[in-house]
């Protein structure tokens, strides 16, 4: 058996929302969103025996899909949790925002640490792996200054010696993300947005096609709902992934990529059951969670990947796999 | 109860020695000595009757999303539940179904702390083709801490809008828990969610803020 992994990340099947949960060399939990309310990190958090302590939860921003599942976890591990990460991105007394946050500030109250999310905040460091987990966006001033809440997303940022392992952007737009970490390209990239990138129509569409050739990731965790309302992910999206190169992975199916799977919510592969996690009570898995392991620096995939895949190939329309041209029949490309 | 029924595709010749194995793995006993003759590869392919696998004394069920199939070998007097990677002595094919319960806790349990060898990781995997992994998540979690506003009052339903500004219908008998509420209190509760976030109980309630 190899030796332990220096960390250990969980990319969250949690329907139309995002969550990721990393295990860190002492054992502790950082989790970056947290899903909505009813999400599947609640009953995991739930069963763990004795309760896990937190070093940090940071929230890439407000939204719902992103913090809802906030209060419960509070309510559960209040005590267990060092600090909450958040931004400054709307009114307090918004709805529904006050609603999730009343509890934060309740808690607060009692001594929950909250920190305000900017760049260049450090939430974990390791001198001796040489890894970094840190805020790589907003500034104070595009915080303050942000109209719209999507604009002004945190982005979360691994790193090993400066090599950029993994990005975290939330609902960033593509062109924000590829000038905050160019020239550096992240070896795994959250989303961004369940894989419909704000700025992918409309004015900035230009600034996104350069954004995207230049940001391209070697592999892309889509964090999307089967049934979600949006439209999300983009096809367009997911083949300008592939045909550069990256290796595209999405948590849910949706009836873009196989309409029976979709249909009869038979699971394409069921990842978080396979990974121990639970699963979410919302859609129908194509990979289901998917975990990586960093080891030296170096990013390992889990051992399920290459079944997932092969199930894949399978499926009507692969958008994963059309966008490099691949065809029924031809050898897998990973 | 009969509990395997036999897979016509693979119904063998009569036998008389097929036929005194079977009564053994009917009875649930053992009489071993009617196996001595047996041909080495003589087996047969049996379905699952139940849809289900109960945990939990019944409160968490595994919900198959395909008959099992249950292979028995005369020879060895084993059965073997295809992909399972569970195998059993004929004679023990009545208490099947808490076998089944046993073994899909085993692998989850495993799962849930890291510790699936490989062997049993390909058959996790394949339990997981066969069994509504979501509903068992449901039935299994615990109800979870939520917030909410009573929005709206009506005989046959409640409209509550959550912490997070969803609104929801929430019909009786699980809206009685909000008797006490009046249209306007903000409160809490733990809610058992069920599959696509429907309300499945409501309990635990408390109020944060009077309403009108």
């Amino acid at each position: 058996m190899s030796q332990e992994a220096d960390l250990v990340i969980d990319f969250w099947e949690v329907g139309q929302a995002d969550c990721t949960v990393i295990k860190l060399p002492d054992g502790r939990l950082f989790i970056i969103d947290v899903g909505r309310r009813g999400s599947p990190l609640i009953d995991w958090l739930a069963d763990r025996h004795p309760r896990p302590s937190i070093a940090a939860i940071v929230l890439t921003h407000n939204d719902s899909d992103h913090a809802g599942a906030l209060p419960a976890i509070l309510d559960m591990l209040a005590r267990d949790v060092e600090t909450v990460w958040m931004l400054r991105d709307r009114p307090s007394a918004l709805e529904p925002f006050a609603k999730i946050f009343r509890r934060v500030e309740e808690e607060e109250k009692k001594g929950l640490v909250v920190r305000r999310l900017e760049d260049p905040a450090v939430f974990w460091e390791s001198q001796t792996l040489g890894l970094k987990l840190h805020a790589g966006y907003p500034t104070f001033t595009a915080n303050e200054s942000a109209k719209n809440p999507n604009d002004t997303s945190g982005l979360i940022l691994l790193e090993h010696n400066e090599e950029l392992l993994c990005a975290w952007p939330g609902d960033l737009p593509v062109h924000v993300v590829a000038e905050r970490v160019s020239p550096r390209r992240p070896h795994v990239l959250h989303g961004p947005h369940h894989g419909g990138p704000t700025d992918f129509k409309g004015a900035n569409r230009s600034r996104f096609r350069a954004g995207a050739e230049t940001l391209t990731p070697k592999l892309g965790f889509i964090s999307v709902g089967s049934k979600n309302t949006y439209s999300h992910p983009r096809p367009g999206y997911l083949r300008l992934l592939s045909h550069h190169g990256c290796r595209v992975i999405c948590s849910q199916i949706t009836n873009a990529c196989d309409r029976g799977h979709f249909r009869d919510n038979r699971p394409v592969f069921e990842g978080s059951g396979a990974l121990g996690l639970r699963a979410s009570r919302t859609g129908t898995p194509c990979r289901g969670a998917f975990r990586i392991r960093i080891r030296e620096g170096e990013v390992e995939i889990d051992e399920f990947s290459h079944a997932h895949l092969e199930r894949v190939a399978k499926l009507k329309r692969p958008l994963c796999l059309n966008g490099r041209g691949w065809k029924t029949g031809d050898p897998l490309p990973w | 109860m009969m509990i395997l029924a036999p897979n016509p595709t693979t119904a063998e010749s009569q036998s008389p020695v097929r036929e005194e194995a079977l009564e053994e793995f009917r009875i649930g006993q053992s009489r071993s000595a009617v196996f001595t003759k047996v041909e080495p590869k003589f087996a047969g392919s049996y379905t699952y009757d139940r849809s289900v696998v109960a945990l939990e004394g019944g409160r968490v069920l595994v919900h198959l999303r395909c008959p099992l199939k249950v292979i028995l070998n005369y020879s060895s007097r084993e059965a073997e539940v295809e992909g399972w990677g569970l195998r059993f002595p004929i004679s023990e094919t009545g208490s099947l179904p808490e076998k089944l319960s046993r073994r899909f806790l085993l692998l989850f349990s495993k799962a849930d702390r890291g510790e699936l060898s490989e062997q049993e990781q390909g058959d996790w995997i394949n339990v997981l083709d066969q069994a509504d992994y979501r509903k068992f998540c449901i039935d299994r979690a615990a109800p979870q801490y939520t917030e909410g506003i009573i929005v709206q009052r009506q005989p046959n339903f409640v409209r509550v809008q959550w912490h997070d500004g969803e609104t929801e219908n929430i019909s009786f008998p699980e809206a009685g828990a909000l008797n006490d509420l009046q249209k306007g209190d903000e409160f809490s509760a733990f809610v058992r969610f069920g599959q696509n976030m429907t309300p499945l109980s409501i309990e635990r309630v408390a109020i944060l803020s009077v309403g009108e």
